[in-house]
C-alpha cells in the first residue's frame, strides 16, 4: 500500500519538478552569462575610454613639449588641422651649441589624417642648421601640409581615432618683444560596443626659443 | 474521498501563501534593481574621480619629466615661462560631456651653495567642492 501510493504519486510530481527545476536552472545559467557577457562589455568599455584619455594627453604632452621649444615667429598653423615649426633639436633628439645660440636643425609637421582619423607627426632635416630660422611658409620650397604629404618622410602615429585637430596662434607684443601663445585643441572619439567615448583636451602653449 | 479532503487544506494555504510571496517577492526585487542602479551611479562617480587622478598624475609626471630633461642652467627659464599651464580635459559618453580643468604649478628652490634645485610639480583640480592636488618632488644636482 505504502509503496504503491509513492509509485502513483511520484511520476507527477518529478516531471512538474523536474519542469520547474530545468526552468529555474536556464534562468539561472543565462543570467550568468549575461553577467559575464556584461562584465566583459563593461571592462572594454573602461579600457576604452581609460585607453582614450592616457592617448589624447600623451599626445598632447608630445604637442607642448616641441611647439614650446620653438620659435614664436616661426609656428605657422595657417593651415587647418597642421602645424608646421622648426624645432632645435637634432635627429637624434639632442640640443645642440647651447652656448652660442640655439641652432635650428629640423622642420617638424604635425597634422591630421582625416581619412585614416590618425594625428601624424613628420620631421625634415634641414640643409644648413642655423639659428634663425624662417617660417615654414616662407622657406623653399615651401614647407606645408601637401609638401609633407608627398615627400614620402615617414609618418609617425601620434594618436589614432582623432576627429579634431585646432591651433590658433596668438600675436602678443609687450616690453619684452614679440612672443606668440599657441592656442591647442585635441578632440578623440572611440565607438566601443555602441557607446561612444570622446575626450578634448586644450591648452595654451608659449613658444620661447 | 479521502483523498479529497486531503486536497482542500492544501489550496486555502496555497493561495494565501501566494500572495505573500508576490508581495515579499515584489520588495526584494524593487530592493535589488534599486541596489543595482545605486551601484551603477556610484561606480560611474568612482570611474570620474579615477579619470580625474590617474590624468592629474600623468601631467604632473610629464612635466617633471620634461623639466628634468632641461639643463640645470635653464630650469629657472623654463619655470618662468612654461608655469602656470592650464589644460582643459572634456570627458563624453554618448555625448554628454563632463569637463575638468587641470592647473599644474611649479617650484623652484635654490639650495644654499647653489648646487642642488629642487623642483615641485603640483597639478591641481577641482572635484565637487574640493580642490584635489597632486605633488611631485625631484631633485636636479648641478652638472653643466
Amino acid at each position: 500500500m505504502f509503496s504503491g501510493r509513492v509509485r502513483t504519486c511520484s511520476p507527477g510530481v518529478t516531471l512538474i519538478e523536474a519542469i520547474i527545476a530545468s526552468t529555474i536552472s536556464l534562468f539561472i545559467l543565462s543570467s550568468m552569462a549575461y553577467v559575464f557577457w556584461a562584465r566583459q562589455l563593461h571592462t572594454e568599455r573602461i579600457q576604452a575610454r581609460i585607453d582614450l584619455n592616457q592617448v589624447a594627453l600623451t599626445a598632447l604632452g608630445h604637442l607642448k613639449r616641441e611647439i614650446s621649444e620653438s620659435n614664436p615667429v616661426c609656428v605657422d598653423v595657417d593651415q587647418p588641422g597642421s602645424v608646421i615649426f622648426p624645432s632645435p633639436r637634432d635627429l637624434s633628439g639632442d640640443f645642440a651649441n647651447l652656448s652660442g645660440g640655439l641652432l635650428f636643425h629640423k622642420v617638424v609637421c604635425y597634422r591630421l589624417d582625416s581619412t585614416e582619423r590618425m594625428l601624424l607627426r613628420q620631421e625634415e632635416a634641414l640643409s644648413v642648421p642655423t639659428v634663425d630660422p624662417a617660417e615654414p611658409s616662407a622657406m623653399t620650397p615651401q614647407r606645408s601640409v601637401s609638401y609633407f604629404e608627398s615627400s614620402g618622410l615617414p609618418a609617425r602615429v601620434i594618436a589614432r581615432d582623432v576627429d579634431s585637430f585646432q591651433i590658433t596662434r596668438q600675436e602678443l607684443t609687450g616690453d619684452q618683444g614679440f612672443s606668440s601663445r599657441i592656442h591647442l585643441t585635441l578632440g578623440l572619439t572611440r565607438n566601443v560596443r555602441r557607446r561612444s567615448f570622446g575626450i578634448e583636451v586644450e591648452t595654451t602653449i608659449i613658444p620661447q626659443n | 474521498m479521502g483523498s479529497r479532503g486531503s486536497v482542500e487544506p492544501v489550496r486555502k494555504s496555497t493561495r494565501a501563501t501566494l500572495l505573500l510571496e508576490v508581495l515579499f517577492a515584489a520588495i526584494v526585487f524593487s530592493f535589488v534593481v534599486t541596489s543595482v542602479a545605486a551601484t551603477a551611479i556610484y561606480h560611474e562617480r568612482s570611474l570620474r574621480t579615477y579619470e580625474d587622478r590617474a590624468s592629474a598624475t600623468f601631467l604632473a609626471q610629464q612635466e617633471m619629466e620634461n623639466l628634468t630633461a632641461e639643463t640645470f642652467a635653464r630650469l629657472p627659464v623654463a619655470v618662468s615661462t612654461n608655469y602656470p599651464l592650464d589644460v582643459t580635459v572634456r570627458r563624453s559618453v554618448d555625448g554628454q560631456v563632463v569637463g575638468s580643468e587641470y592647473r599644474c604649478e611649479v617650484r623652484l628652490d635654490d639650495s644654499p651653495d647653489g648646487t642642488l634645485r629642487t623642483i615641485q610639480v603640483t597639478v591641481s583640480y577641482e572635484q565637487g567642492d574640493e580642490t584635489k592636488q597632486v605633488s611631485l618632488e625631484s631633485d636636479v644636482f648641478w652638472s653643466r
